[in-house]
C-alpha cells in the first residue's frame, strides 16, 4: 500500500531557490496551530503510555523487564521478523525481476496476481492455513505464512524501480565485460536499494504490529503477549511496558533503515526510461518459473481464497448469519469511511504547511506526523485506552475513540497521497487567486482543492482500506456491541468455528477490492511506462 | 496631479542572508507602462513578489495609489491589493474554461454583467470562451492571463517574463498585441524582463536593475543614449569606450578630437567616452581622418558591424556599424567619421 508514495514528484517545482522563497512567506499562524494539533494527537497518547510505563518505578521496571518470559517473546520475535524480512525480500526482489526483465509468458497477469495477496489479510491467510492443518502453528509455519503475506510490499515498489530503469546502465556493464549476473548483482540490484530497504522496512514494520496471524498462528510475540496481559489486567502498567520494548524495536527499526540508506539517494530513479529494457531470455527455465510462480500465487492467494469459498459454502448449510453479516457489513463501512474522513481532513493542513511554507517547524511536525508508520496498532490502541481512561473518561468506548486510533494509525498513509498531489500542484495559482481578490481560504477552496482531489481521493481509499481490514485497534477499542468484519471473524475463528467465520472475512476482502482496483488503477496510470508520451 | 500607481521606496530584501533588494527606490505613473530590465537572477520576480504580496518586504515602503501597502508596520494581504499578476507561463487554472478563468476575480454579481465578454474582446479570444487552457496556444494562453488579470480593474498588473515561454517567432506578435490590450485598457503596468530590446521597444519607461537596485530609471530613448555608467551602456547595447582626456564639451581620443556631452568638468580630466557603433561611419581613407584596418565583419542583412584595429595601440579595437550594402572587406583599410557627440565618463578619482 506504501506505493502510493513511488508517485513521480519530477513536474514538482522544488529547486532551491524556490524553496528559500517559499521559507520566505509569511506562515499563518492558524496553519501553524493545527498542523501542531495533528503532531500532538499523535504524540501525546504516546507520552501517557510511557508515562504509566515508567511511573511504576525502577524495581517495579526491573521486575516486569528482566525475567525469561521477555527475553522469550524477544528472541521470538528479533528471529522472526530477520527471518520473514529476508524470506520476503528475497522473493520480492525476484518475482519482480522474473515479471518486469524477463521474456516470462503472461507478464502482465503474473504481475497482477503476485501483487494480489496485499489484499488478503495476514490474519485470514493464517485462518485458512489453520483451517486446513494445526502443523502451521510453530516458527517455520509463521514465517512461511506471514512471508506469503507480506511479499508484495517489497515486490510491488522493486517492480516499479525495474520498469523505470534506464536500459543504458545494464548496457554498458555488459559492454565492460559483466556477465548477465554480475551485471544484475552489481547494476541493477544497486539500483533498487531504496526501494528494496524501504520495502524490507514496511514488512518488518508490519511483522512487529502483526497480531491477528501470530494469536492465529498461537506463536507469541510482544504484540499477542500484550494483547494477553490487556485481557488479563485491564490498563495495567505490564502491558505498557511491553508496548514500551515495542515501540522501542520500531525505532531501532528506523534508525537502522536510515542508516542502511545511507547515501543511496543517486538511485531514486522515477523518472521513467525513454525506450523499454531488453528483457532476459528464459529459454527453458520458462517451466521452472512459471511452475514456481503458479505455486507462490497458488499459496498465497489462491489457497486462502478456496479455503474461504470452501468454509462459505459448508457454513452454508447450516445457517448464514445474513442479519449480523450485514450489520457488521455496515460497522465496517461507517467506521471506514468516518476514519477515512477525519484522516484526510487531519492529513491535508499538515501537508500544506509542509509544501507551501516548509521550515524547521513544519519538518519536525511532519516527521511527528509520520510516527505512526512504525507504531504498532496495540500500541496506538493502547496508549489511547490510557489517556481515556485516565484523562477523558467520556470518551473510553466510544466510537469517536476509535475512529481517532484509526485515524492516527492510517495518518501516514493520507499524508503521503495528500502530499504528492499538492507538491504537483503550483502555489503560482494560489498566488493568482490572492491577487484576484481571494483570501487564503478561498484560493485553497477555489484553486488548489479541485486539483488536488484525485490525490485526497486516494488518501482517503487508502485509509479506508487500512480501516476496513483493522484488527487489533478495533478488538481493544471497539464500543461494547460494534462488531466489525474483522471483529466479527475473529470472534469465530478464534474459537475454531471456521465455517462461520468465513462469510465475514469474505465480505471484507470483497469490500477492499473496490479501493484497490481503483488505487492500482489510479498508482498504475502514475507509476506505469509514460512512453506513449 | 494624482499619486502615482506604484512607489517604492528603500525597499529591501534578503533570502537566507543573501542580500537580493539592496534600497529599490521606483516610480510607476499612472497609465505608463514600465518594464524592469535586468540579468537573470538580478531580483527583478522578487520586486514583483513583493509589490503583489506574496512576499514579505525587509524593510522599506510600498505604496500603491496613495495607500501603503508594505512598510515597517502594515503588511495588506495580496488580496486587498488591488494589484494584478500575470505568471511567466499565463498560469491559467486548468480545471477552470476561459470565460471562468477571466471571471475568477469578479464579484459573483458582476461575472454575468458582460464584462468576461468585454475582455475577451480586448484580447481578441471573443470566440474561445468554453476552450479549457489546454486547448489554447501559448499566446492565447498569454492574452487569457492578461485579460483575467485585468477584469477586476486594478489599480497595477504586474508581469513577469510574460513572453519568456513563447518561442522567438510568437513573441513579437504577441508583445504586440499585449502592449496594445494595455494600451486601450488604460492601465497601469509593470513588466519585468531580462531581454533588453523587449524592454526598450515595448515599455514608456525602463528602469535597469543590478545588485538589487534601480541604477536607472528613464524613456528608452534617453536611457540608450545617456546610460549612467559605462556597464550600463555595454548592457542596453554594443557600446564603444574610448579612454581619452576629457575637456569641457570634447575629448580627445584615439578617434581624434569628439565633442561630448555630459560630466563636463573644469580642466582636463582622464576618462573614457562612449560611442555607440552605429556613430562610426567606415570611409574611404581620407586625408587626417583617423584610421583603422577591418579585423572581420558580421553581416546582418539590413546593416552589418564592422571590428576595426586602429593604428594606435592605446586603443586596439573598436566596432563599427554599416548599412549592409556599405559593407567594407575584411583587410581594407578605412578611415573613421563620427556622427554626433560621445557620452563623457570621468574617471572616479
Amino acid at each position: 500500500m506504501e506505493a502510493a508514495g513511488v508517485g513521480p514528484e519530477s513536474r514538482s517545482w522544488s529547486t532551491t531557490y524556490v524553496r528559500a522563497r517559499l521559507r520566505a512567506r509569511p506562515t499563518p499562524l492558524v496553519l501553524l496551530a493545527i498542523a501542531a494539533a495533528v503532531a500532538l494527537l499523535v504524540l501525546l497518547p504516546l507520552g501517557f503510555l510511557l508515562d504509566q510505563a515508567l511511573s511504576i518505578g525502577w524495581t517495579q521496571i526491573d521486575h516486569l523487564l528482566f525475567r525469561p518470559f521477555v527475553g522469550t517473546l524477544l528472541v521470538n520475535t528479533v528471529l522472526l521478523v530477520a527471518v520473514a524480512t529476508t524470506a520476503c525480500v528475497v522473493l520480492g526482489v525476484a518475482v519482480a525481476w522474473c515479471v518486469e526483465r524477463t521474456d516470462l509468458p503472461g507478464r502482465r497477469t503474473w504481475a497482477v496476481l503476485a501483487a494480489l495477496p496485499i489484499t488478503v489479510p495476514a490474519f485470514v491467510t493464517s485462518y485458512s492455513w489453520v483451517s486446513i492443518t494445526p502443523i502451521v502453528q510453530h516458527f517455520g509455519g509463521a514465517a512461511l505464512i506471514v512471508t506469503l503475506a507480506y511479499y508484495p510490499l517489497v515486490y510491488l515498489p522493486v517492480a516499479a524501480v525495474l520498469r523505470g530503469l534506464d536500459p543504458a546502465l545494464e548496457e554498458s556493464a555488459r559492454s565492460l565485460g559483466m556477465g548477465p549476473w554480475r551485471t544484475f548483482l552489481r547494476v541493477t540490484l544497486p539500483q533498487t536499494r531504496l526501494a528494496l530497504l524501504g520495502g524490507g522496512l514496511l514488512v518488518a514494520v508490519h511483522l512487529l504490529s502483526e497480531f491477528g496471524a501470530f494469536a492465529m498462528l498461537r506463536f507469541q510475540t510482544f504484540t499477542t503477549a500484550i494483547y494477553d496481559e490487556y485481557r488479563l489486567s485491564f490498563d495495567g502498567p505490564a502491558a505498557s511496558m511491553l508496548a514500551t520494548v515495542l515501540v522501542l524495536l520500531c525505532l531501532a527499526l528506523l534508525i537502522g533503515e536510515l542508516g542502511l540508506r545511507g547515501r543511496a539517494r543517486y538511485a531514486r530513479v522515477d523518472t521513467g526510461s525513454p525506450r523499454p529494457a531488453a528483457r532476459a531470455r528464459l529459454g527453458r527455465s520458462k517451466w521452472v518459473v512459471l511452475a514456481g510462480l503458479g505455486a507462490l500465487v497458488g499459496l498465497a492467494l489462491g489457497l486462502p481464497l478456496v479455503t474461504l469459498v470452501y468454509w462459505v459454502l459448508r457454513g452454508g448449510s447450516t445457517s448464514f448469519p445474513v442479519v449480523s453479516l450485514l450489520s457488521a457489513a455496515g460497522s465496517s463501512l461507517e467506521l471506514g469511511l468516518g476514519a477515512a474522513l477525519l484522516t484526510t481532513l487531519l492529513a491535508l493542513p499538515v501537508a500544506i504547511l509542509t509544501t507551501r511554507h516548509p521550515s524547521r517547524i513544519a519538518g519536525a511536525l511532519e516527521r511527528a506526523a509520520y510516527l505512526p508508520y512504525a507504531l504498532p496498532g496495540i500500541v496506538v490502541a493502547l496508549s489511547l485506552i490510557v489517556v481515556s481512561v485516565h484523562q477523558l473518561p467520556a470518551l473510553y468506548g466510544t466510537t469517536p475513540l476509535l475512529i481517532v486510533a484509526y485515524a492516527i494509525l492510517s495518518l501516514p498513509l493520507a499524508l503521503v497521497a495528500t502530499r504528492a498531489a499538492l507538491a504537483q500542484a503550483p502555489p503560482v495559482h494560489e498566488e493568482i487567486a490572492r491577487s484576484l481578490g481571494c483570501g487564503p481560504l478561498q484560493a485553497l477552496v477555489r484553486v488548489t482543492l479541485p486539483r488536488i482531489l484525485p490525490g485526497l481521493g486516494a488518501a482517503a481509499a487508502l485509509v479506508f482500506l487500512a480501516t476496513v481490514t483493522e484488527l487489533t485497534a478495533t478488538l481493544l477499542l471497539a464500543p461494547i456491541g460494534t462488531q466489525t468484519l474483522a471483529t466479527q471473524f475473529w470472534a469465530d475463528a478464534s474459537t475454531r468455528s471456521f465455517g462461520a467465520a468465513a462469510p465475514y472475512a469474505g465480505l471484507m476482502v470483497a469490500i477492499s477490492a473496490l479501493p484497490t482496483y481503483l488505487l492500482t488503477r489510479r498508482l498504475g496510470a502514475v507509476a506505469g511506462p509514460r512512453r506513449a508520451r | 496631479m494624482s499619486a502615482p500607481a506604484l512607489s517604492i521606496a528603500a525597499l529591501r530584501k534578503s533570502f537566507g542572508g543573501t542580500p537580493v533588494l539592496t534600497g529599490l527606490d521606483l516610480e510607476v505613473a499612472n497609465g505608463s507602462l514600465t518594464a524592469v530590465l535586468g540579468p537573470s537572477g538580478c531580483g527583478k520576480t522578487t520586486l514583483l513578489r513583493l509589490i503583489a504580496g506574496f512576499e514579505r518586504a525587509d524593510a522599506g515602503t510600498i505604496r500603491v495609489g496613495e495607500r501603503v501597502v508594505c512598510d515597517e508596520r502594515t503588511y495588506v494581504a495580496p488580496e486587498q491589493r488591488g494589484v494584478g499578476f500575470v505568471a511567466q507561463e499565463g498560469a491559467l487554472f486548468p480545471h477552470l474554461d476561459v470565460a471562468a478563468n477571466v471571471a475568477f476575480g469578479l464579484a459573483r454579481s458582476q461575472r454575468g454583467s458582460g464584462r468576461v465578454q468585454e475582455l475577451l474582446e480586448l484580447v481578441g479570444l471573443a470566440g474561445l470562451a468554453k476552450r479549457h487552457p489546454h486547448e489554447l496556444s501559448g499566446g492565447q494562453q498569454q492574452r487569457v492571463a492578461l485579460a483575467r488579470a485585468l477584469a477586476p480593474s486594478p489599480r497595477l498588473v504586474l508581469l513577469d517574463e510574460p513572453f519568456d515561454a513563447l518561442d522567438a517567432g510568437l513573441r513579437t506578435q504577441v508583445r504586440a498585441e499585449v502592449r496594445a490590450v494595455l494600451r486601450e485598457s488604460g492601465a497601469t503596468a509593470l513588466l519585468v524582463t531580462h531581454d533588453q530590446e523587449e524592454a526598450l521597444s515595448l515599455a514608456d519607461v525602463v528602469a535597469v536593475m543590478r545588485d538589487g537596485t534601480i541604477v536607472q530609471a528613464a524613456d528608452p530613448q534617453t536611457l540608450y543614449r545617456d546610460p549612467v555608467d559605462a556597464e550600463l551602456a555595454g548592457f542596453l547595447g554594443e557600446a564603444v569606450l574610448l579612454a581619452g582626456e576629457l575637456h569641457a564639451g570634447h575629448a580627445d581620443t584615439a578617434l581624434g578630437r569628439l565633442p561630448t556631452r555630459g560630466a563636463n568638468g573644469h580642466g582636463a580630466t582622464r576618462g573614457s567616452v562612449m560611442l555607440r557603433p552605429e556613430q562610426i561611419l567606415c570611409r574611404e581613407p581620407l586625408a587626417g581622418a583617423p584610421r583603422g584596418r577591418v579585423l572581420a565583419t558580421q553581416f546582418y542583412g539590413h546593416d552589418a558591424t564592422a571590428r576595426i584595429s586602429l593604428q594606435d595601440p592605446a586603443c586596439p579595437e573598436i566596432t563599427a556599424r554599416a548599412a549592409g550594402h556599405r559593407l567594407p572587406a575584411v583587410g581594407d583599410e578605412v578611415s573613421l567619421v563620427v556622427e554626433g557627440t560621445a557620452l563623457a565618463y570621468p574617471s572616479p578619482r
